[in-house]
């Protein structure tokens, strides 16, 4: 099934978006119905940093229907099989990022990016190119909590950069992991993970790779879970000058 | 028994069979995954169903909603207890008929020491489908992979 363009998402939704609007959109995004099974077990089935499947769904397409395009040559012909590889699969989710990446590029006078194969849902998820030579990738993981991150990471990621050799020079890899309010311990907990990660991924290579986590809220928050800062903090590890 | 129900006391008799072993919610949806595809007699995957979830492939692996709606209707009636790993509260019977119980035997037999991670893992794999090659599947039925496969 074909899929629609990053030009059409990016003219017709993403710049019609409010920050919130796009923050939302990219957390639902981020956690597919299996999520559920990292989640641990409380009295309602549900903790409160993970939507429920039927909310999730409603939640994006509500959305996504702003577009025009998307609504009548998408949803309205084909809803279910439409949502399932644009929102179940990775391609929404790098088509925010690398909508988020190249606007804040922009606004910081670095020009000339292009996202290149966007709905190909290869790693890694984002990818960005300056002509001539300027490649910069992007892997991100929306995960519940930090087990077995350790042979996840080495099966899914260190895998692929060994195997794309010297091709994955500027990487980074983002750990997201959903958050509701009042949860420091468990912040603290994934964030210990995070340094042990970056350390793997350094060790691990001698290019310019490396290794972001960080938490995302539901509602745009000020204080650093969010879609616009995560972008920020892409952009500050130096991968793109 | 309808569909659900069976799902539900499967459910039910891995969590109380397999005890301490059965770890969390992942573990269950991969062995009803086996439960459900795999042939001991071919010993692979097939294309015919035991129960009739479907599955589909999603990021943390192969994956039921059906599945899924059974585990927290458990947990929502009182009938699994919260906590790792999951235990049976005595509020819940299980009630199996003898057919059923011994081919969830033979999962459990074959595949119940292995972890949960491994389980997803090894069941992509059987799918031909390698960790690292997962992203293209990402939304794709089984149905429809083991059809292409043919």
């Amino acid at each position: 099934m074909a899929l629609p363009s990053f030009s059409v998402f990016k003219k017709e939704l993403y710049d019609k978006l409010d920050d919130a609007g796009k923050n939302r959109l990219f957390y639902y995004s981020l956690f597919d119905p299996s999520s559920w099974e990292e989640s641990e077990p409380t009295g309602n089935a549900l903790p409160d940093y993970l939507p429920s499947i039927p909310v999730r769904k409603r939640s994006i397409l509500g959305i996504l229907k702003k577009s025009l395009t998307i609504k009548r040559d998408f949803i309205d012909a084909n809803g279910d099989e439409f949502f399932t590889k644009f929102a179940n699969g990775e391609t929404l989710s790098n088509y925010l990022l690398a909508a988020a990446i190249s606007d804040y590029l922009k606004g910081k006078g670095i020009t000339g990016y292009q996202p290149i194969d966007l709905e190909k849902q290869t790693f890694p998820d984002v990818h960005l190119r300056k002509k001539p030579r300027k490649n910069v990738y992007v892997e991100i993981k929306g995960l519940i909590g930090t087990s077995n991150l350790r042979d996840r990471i080495k099966d899914e990621v260190q895998a692929n950069l060994k195997n794309g050799g010297k091709k994955f020079k500027n990487f980074c890899l983002v750990l997201i992991f959903p958050c509701a309010k009042n949860e420091a311990r468990r912040i603290n907990q994934l964030v210990e993970g995070y340094y042990v990660y970056e350390w793997i991924i350094k060790r691990s290579t001698k290019n310019n790779r490396r290794v972001l986590c960080c938490c995302i809220r539901r509602q745009n928050s000020t204080d650093g879970f969010s879609l616009s800062k995560l972008v920020e903090r892409i952009v500050n590890l130096n991968l793109f000058q | 028994m309808n569909k659900r129900e069976l799902t539900k006391n499967i459910i039910l008799y891995l969590i109380q069979t397999l005890g301490d072993k059965i770890e969390g919610k992942k573990k269950i949806m991969k062995l009803m995954f086996l439960l459900e595809h795999y042939d001991f007699k071919l010993k692979k995957i097939v294309e015919n169903q035991s129960i009739g979830n479907e599955f589909f492939i999603y990021y943390y692996g192969v994956f039921s909603t059906e599945v899924m709606q059974s585990i927290s209707s458990l947990t929502s009636e009182g009938k699994i207890k919260d906590g790792l790993p999951l235990k049976l509260s005595s509020s819940a019977g299980v009630k199996l008929e003898s057919e059923t119980q011994s081919k969830v035997d033979e999962v459990i037999t074959k595949f119940g020491d292995i972890s949960g991670y491994k389980l997803e893992v090894g069941t992509l794999k059987m799918l031909g489908i390698t960790p690292s090659d997962k992203d293209k599947h990402m939304g794709e039925s089984v149905k429809d992979i083991l059809a292409k496969r043919q």
